[in-house]
């Protein structure tokens, strides 16, 4: 999408809402999994 | 899965040949990639692959434009964020800003394969997704067994009648001698929200309205309704499946999902179920995948390696690390090859992560609502169907109802689902509503 597109974007909508889509490759729950199993010293 | 792996190992073990090692190797991974494809495509919970550790180009500006459902106010999404995000991720994303079924997703590209549920486990670099890349996420249908609609004798199904008479039931708004019928509000009604057009002019109303009396009332009856759908059913069932769909009621007589909400029963919730998760957190396995690669250094073994998860004790190990020292002692410890450079490959994204300073985000844009008002004479609560009824049917047919349609959902505008596949029944098919955009 363009610039110009995304200001058209922008001038159209009422509303605007940023969503985090940060997500690491594996969890905390898959760190706790890991030491419950003695992979990983706590 | 195990059973594959041990008698690839007994073959490469036992084996001389070594095109052949390599060709039943390759044949052995692709079934395997092909497999864990198919096990996710109810979802996947999120898991990324070991590939994934590369985090790829990070691509500004990817907008999807909406068009999942009428009573979702946002029309599109802008994607930022790394060719390592998945499409399980993507249609989860999309799945919350629209509360909608992520198992009904497609995303669509111009020019392009449809991206559907056989790439939930693929990531967006890999289908070559670029920056500013403009796609649409659709929403897509699941295939299913057409019910009859009539039995041999060319009668209605009982359950196809009751839908036929529900219909009647909630359209007719008038009385005459004491009988409902349908006049000319509630039938232009039903006609709008069957074909879903908001452009039938008066004519053309009328006209289709003669289809059902034959030109013998100004209204129609229950008798002159149900004799019309009943040879419709006889003549023309595939577009009475799709009336019925107009209707969310599936080929099987049964209800599209209701709510597809973004909490969908049907999606994988088990990690245990997904095998590239198994395969990773099994250590004996991931071991014995290891092990198959040092002693015959296959190619396609590491590319087995990169589409299962990243094992977590190697991960974790690698994160729990002090300093400078016990990295190198970590690195210095692996004997093999293979493994260093899997331990790299972590390292380099704890590196990358540390120091990235881009921040993966989705920006949706929002709409007010169409507004709309049905006639007032209407009643706009949906159609209600005696199930009872239906179920206590003798005959040994489909339970089919119809379902609540969406809040929201309007007289004379779009509807839930593809207009394109909803045409009137009759020779007077309405013109299609122009597109929004």
């Amino acid at each position: 999408m363009s610039d110009e597109q995304l200001k058209a974007l922008k001038d159209q909508c009422q509303k605007q809402e940023e969503i985090n889509l940060v997500k690491p490759i594996l969890s905390d729950a898959d760190l706790k999994w890991a030491i419950e199993k003695g992979l990983v010293e706590a | 899965m195990v059973e594959a792996l041990a008698r690839l190992r007994h073959f490469l073990e036992t084996e001389k040949d070594l095109e052949a090692k390599s060709s039943l190797t390759k044949l052995t991974v692709d079934m395997l990639r092909n497999f864990f494809q198919h096990s996710e495509l109810n979802g996947n919970q999120g898991i990324r692959s070991y590939s994934a550790l590369e985090r790829g180009i990070f691509l500004n500006d990817v907008a999807i434009d909406l068009n999942l459902t009428s009573k979702s106010q946002a029309k599109t999404i802008v994607i930022h964020a790394y060719q390592s995000m998945s499409v399980w991720e993507l249609k989860k994303t999309i799945a919350k800003v629209c509360d909608f079924s992520p198992l009904q997703i497609s995303i669509n590209r111009t020019g392009k394969e449809l991206i559907g549920q056989h790439s939930n486990a693929s990531l967006i670099g890999d289908l070559g997704i670029m920056c500013m890349e403009k796609l649409s996420a659709i929403k897509v249908y699941t295939q299913t067994k057409n019910a009859p609609l009539v039995n041999s004798r060319n009668e209605y199904m009982p359950n196809v009648k009751r839908i036929i008479e529900t219909w009647f039931e909630h359209y007719s708004d008038t009385e005459v001698d004491g009988e409902r019928v349908m006049g000319d509000e509630g039938f232009n009604l039903f006609m709008r929200e069957t074909t879903a057009s908001s452009i039938l002019d008066n004519i053309k109303l009328k006209q289709s309205k003669n289809q059902f009396t034959e030109g013998q009332s100004e209204y129609v009856t229950r008798e002159q309704f149900l004799r019309f759908y009943q040879t419709k059913c006889i003549e023309k069932p595939d577009i009475v499946r799709s009336n019925f769909r107009a209707h969310q009621i599936g080929a099987d007589l049964k209800p599209l999902m209701t709510h597809p909400s973004a909490n969908d029963p049907k999606e994988n919730k088990d990690l245990s179920s997904l095998p590239r998760h198994t395969l990773a957190f099994d250590q004996e396995v991931f071991e014995g995948i290891f092990e198959l690669l040092e002693q015959h250094q296959m190619e396609d073994i590491f590319v087995l390696l990169h589409s299962i998860r990243v094992n977590p004790a190697t991960f974790f190990q690698i994160l729990t690390l002090k300093d400078r020292e016990s990295l190198a002692a970590h690195l210095a410890d692996d004997k093999s090859m293979y493994r260093k450079f899997y331990s790299l490959k972590i390292i380099a994204h704890l590196f990358h992560e540390h120091l990235s300073t881009q921040q993966e985000k989705a920006v949706v844009f929002y709409v007010d609502p169409k507004s709309s008002a049905a006639p007032a004479s209407v009643d706009k609560s949906p159609p209600k169907l005696d199930l009872q009824a239906v179920n206590d049917d003798p005959n040994n047919a489909p339970t089919g109802y119809i379902p609540p349609p969406p809040e929201g959902r309007e007289v004379t505008g779009t509807r839930v689902g593809n207009s394109d596949q909803a045409p009137f029944i009759g020779p007077l098919a309405p013109p299609r509503p122009p597109p929004n955009n």
